[in-house]
């Protein structure tokens, strides 16, 4: 059955152009359809936040060679766009009080062993990630961009499944990838509910310029009505996730710039000197949500459209590249084995393989927020010792922080580094990792091999 | 459901089909496509089964396995194609295709799913017997899998299914062996146990001895390779390729 496209994704978000760009070099077609004009999503005001990428997760940014135009120093005068995250000293606190002085201190010197001497992660602000992942599916032959376009319908049969724009256009593929964010309207349109949870929190964000330089080290500072995360970006600047109550929120959003900024070095102390905002704030709500199932008839969810996360780790989109590298990898061994891309099989090996570690990561998060999000003191008291104990104990300590860093478990080949090897539209080359077989067809690669416990690629933990 | 509902094609030798055993897989047909139905164990299996026959016909036809059809230009014939589980990803792989059943219901369900599918195969509802008498031109590639432990005189069978492998061909076969550990495995285990496949499915009797399958593809003037295992490792829940032939297992023959 010749269709349109092998595979068709629905958002060009962070998460859906990562999975576009997994499979492309994969070798699939793909069309990626977006409600925006690409230029809109690419507008400096489109996106204030900065993520945590962790040490894979930046592997994979290697391997689909976009993490090149983070990294290349001066490019247009500009330096770097990726901020290395050494340390991460995460503590519990008051506004305005010196941090607690029982801390959680990570240090990327300590998992050398595994890290390859990298860091723990690094912070990329989201407008420049997505203008690295613009360029390179625009470089990308088998990526093509259908936006703005909006969706009226979607339907699935047998044989493919059928996009409905509004103007009656359709477009066909074997596999549909919803990647259209929290709100999903394929998720909604396939009739998938979710599991929400609100936890009464809102986030600011914005940038700051400090006096003093920040040495590459991210602090958590555990305030009763949330964290208020201090994230550092490329010289003397930091990415702040300020989470309050939703009324707080509110009303620091509705300050005047002096009497906000007077409020957040109130939040940040004097350790880095002055603080002074450069950037807009931006408020996010926050809540926690989990698709039901992360498949449908010839449809898979990935990213926030799967699950959205509280910032509290920094996971989300970290969940979302791991999402698209396993997606790539379960199609390239679907594609060996002749299957139909959409096929019920390989649908349920996704969901297997991922559900397992976003339930588990989306819970553990939950907790932790609560834990630390109050001022109760039996509580503070025993998540201070919490904390010290974890800090002393070097094994759990290193375990955190490999957990931090996404080096647990069994990796799909992209995080790991891996690329596939690009071939042509025909087709004629075959991507490089997955001649995994011996001579004769020996050993199957363990596609369903991970499902379950023990060997799955958890994401990391405490990474912010 | 009885036999007679099932018409069943015009034999002339009946070697190949045992009614008792093809009323049972009736019962079963409309289930072929569900992946989490009744047919899981193979839809699991499928994978191994297809890298496996894949990666050999490459290697005999001298075929790139990691081009994107690599099974262009050949004809396969599966016997005893069931749904079309195999015939199926077969296609997908570039090759041309005919599927024979000796179970109408199969055939028809088998050309459902094709059609709904976009997929062009050659389903044909007869038995092998029949198709050699009716003059078929032999093929480059004939598939024997998991069915010799479903027929009546497997040496017989697999003469006849010789026959329509061309000059220079191969022919697969793939079945269960007679042990105790497969008597374990396959009729406790995943009929008994974990109702993975409907009880009766298999006849312990039936089973094949691997210097047996040798022995009877010699006897059908072909050279066998060394047979390989197919191992189900339950905690994955993954089929592989190993050296274990305890159970299940898979063989390649050429028509030398
Ligand atoms: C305050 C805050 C801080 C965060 N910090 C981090 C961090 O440090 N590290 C981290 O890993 N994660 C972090 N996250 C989470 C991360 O930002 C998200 O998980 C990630 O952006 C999700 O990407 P996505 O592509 O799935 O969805 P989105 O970014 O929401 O993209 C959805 C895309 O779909 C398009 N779209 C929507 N509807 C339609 C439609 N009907 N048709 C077609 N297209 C449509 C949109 O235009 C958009 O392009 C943070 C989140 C918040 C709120």
């Amino acid at each position: 059955m010749k269709t349109d496209f092998d595979i068709l994704v629905v958002g060009g978000g962070l998460v859906g152009l990562t999975a576009a760009l997994a499979c492309a070099q994969a070798g699939f077609r793909i069309g990626v359809v977006d409600i925006e004009k690409p230029s809109a999503q690419l507008a400096a005001h489109h996106d204030g936040r900065a993520s945590a990428i962790s040490v894979a997760s930046f592997r994979m940014m290697r391997a689909l060679g976009v993490a090149d135009a983070l990294i290349e120093k001066k490019v247009r005068g500009d330096d770097t766009h990726a901020g290395p995250i050494r340390k991460i000293l995460v503590s519990d606190g008051q506004a305005g009080a010196t941090p607690s002085p029982l801390t959680l201190f990570f240090d990327s010197a300590q998992i050398a062993d595994a890290n390859d001497g990298e860091p723990l992660g690094y912070m990329v602000e989201n407008r420049r990630m997505r203008h690295a992942l613009h360029a390179e599916a625009k470089k990308c032959e088998n990526i093509t961009w259908i936006a703005p376009a909006r969706i009226k319908d979607i339907i699935a049969d047998d044989a493919k499944t059928t996009i409905v724009f509004d103007d009656d256009k359709t477009l066909s593929a074997s596999l549909l990838v919803a990647a259209d964010g929290r709100n999903s309207f394929v998720r909604r349109k396939a009739g998938i509910g979710v599991m929400s949870w609100p936890c009464h929190q809102k986030a600011i964000v914005t940038t700051v310029e400090h006096e003093l330089p920040h040495g590459d080290i991210a602090h958590e500072l555990f305030l009763p009505a949330g964290p208020f995360a201090i994230l550092p970006l490329t010289g003397n600047r930091a990415s702040i996730v300020w989470t309050e109550t939703p009324r707080a929120a509110d009303a620091a959003m509705a300050l005047d710039d002096e009497s906000f900024a007077a409020e957040l070095s109130r939040r940040f102390g004097d350790f880095l000197g002055w603080v002074k905002p450069i950037a807009p704030r931006w408020c996010y709500p926050l809540s926690f949500q989990h698709a039901k199932t992360y498949v449908g008839e010839r449809l898979v969810l990935v990213g926030d459209a799967a699950h959205a996360i509280h910032p509290i780790a920094g996971q989300g989109f970290n969940m979302g590249m791991r999402d698209g590298a396993a997606l790539a990898e379960i199609l390239v061994q679907a594609r060996a084995e002749g299957r139909d891309l959409g096929d019920g099989f390989v649908l349920a090996q996704f969901e297997a393989w991922r559900k397992f570690d976003n339930t588990a990561l989306t819970l553990a998060c939950d907790m932790f927020n609560r834990l630390f999000s109050n001022n109760i003191a039996p509580v503070k008291h025993a998540r201070r010792i919490g904390l010290s104990v974890v800090d002393k104990l070097p094994p759990v300590r290193q375990f955190f922080m490999k957990e931090a860093s996404g080096q647990i478990g069994d990796l799909p080949p992209l995080l790991r580094g891996e690329a596939y090897k690009r071939r042509g539209g025909s087709g004629s080359e075959r991507p490089g990792n997955i001649k995994r077989r011996g001579g004769s067809g020996s050993e199957r690669p363990g596609n369903i091999k991970r499902r379950g416990g023990s060997g799955s690629d958890r994401p990391g933990g405490v990474v912010l | 459901m009885a036999v007679t509902e099932h018409k069943t094609a015009n034999h002339k030798t009946a070697s190949s089909v045992d009614p008792a055993e093809m009323a049972h897989f009736a019962k079963m047909a409309e289930d072929w496509w569900n992946p989490s139905g009744k047919f899981k164990p193979l839809h699991v299996m499928n994978g191994c089964r297809v890298g496996y026959i894949k990666d050999e016909i490459c290697a005999h036809f001298r075929r790139d396995p990691d081009e994107d059809m690599p099974l262009t230009g050949l004809h396969i014939l599966d016997v005893g194609c069931g749904g079309g589980l195999l015939c199926e990803p077969m296609v997908r792989l570039g090759a041309q295709v005919t599927g024979v059943d000796a179970l109408e219901k199969n055939i028809k369900a088998a050309q459902i799913h094709a059609k709904a599918a976009g997929l062009v195969i050659d389903y044909k509802y007869s038995s092998v017997e029949d198709l050699l008498d009716s003059g078929q031109e032999p093929y480059d590639v004939v598939l024997n899998m998991e069915v010799l432990e479903h027929v009546t005189d497997p040496g017989v069978f697999i003469k006849t299914c010789a026959g329509l492998v061309r000059n220079g061909g191969l022919m697969f076969c793939s079945t269960i062996n007679r042990t105790a550990k497969a008597f374990t495995l396959a009729i406790m285990g995943a009929e008994y146990i974990m109702n993975w496949l409907p009880k009766g499915t298999h006849q312990y009797a039936k089973f094949i001895k691997p210097v047996e399958m040798v022995r009877m593809l010699k006897d059908a003037g072909l050279a066998p390779d060394e047979p390989a295992g197919m191992t189900y490792n339950p905690l994955g829940g993954s089929w592989k390729i190993t050296g274990d032939l305890g159970v299940n297992y898979l063989i390649k023959a050429v028509n030398a």
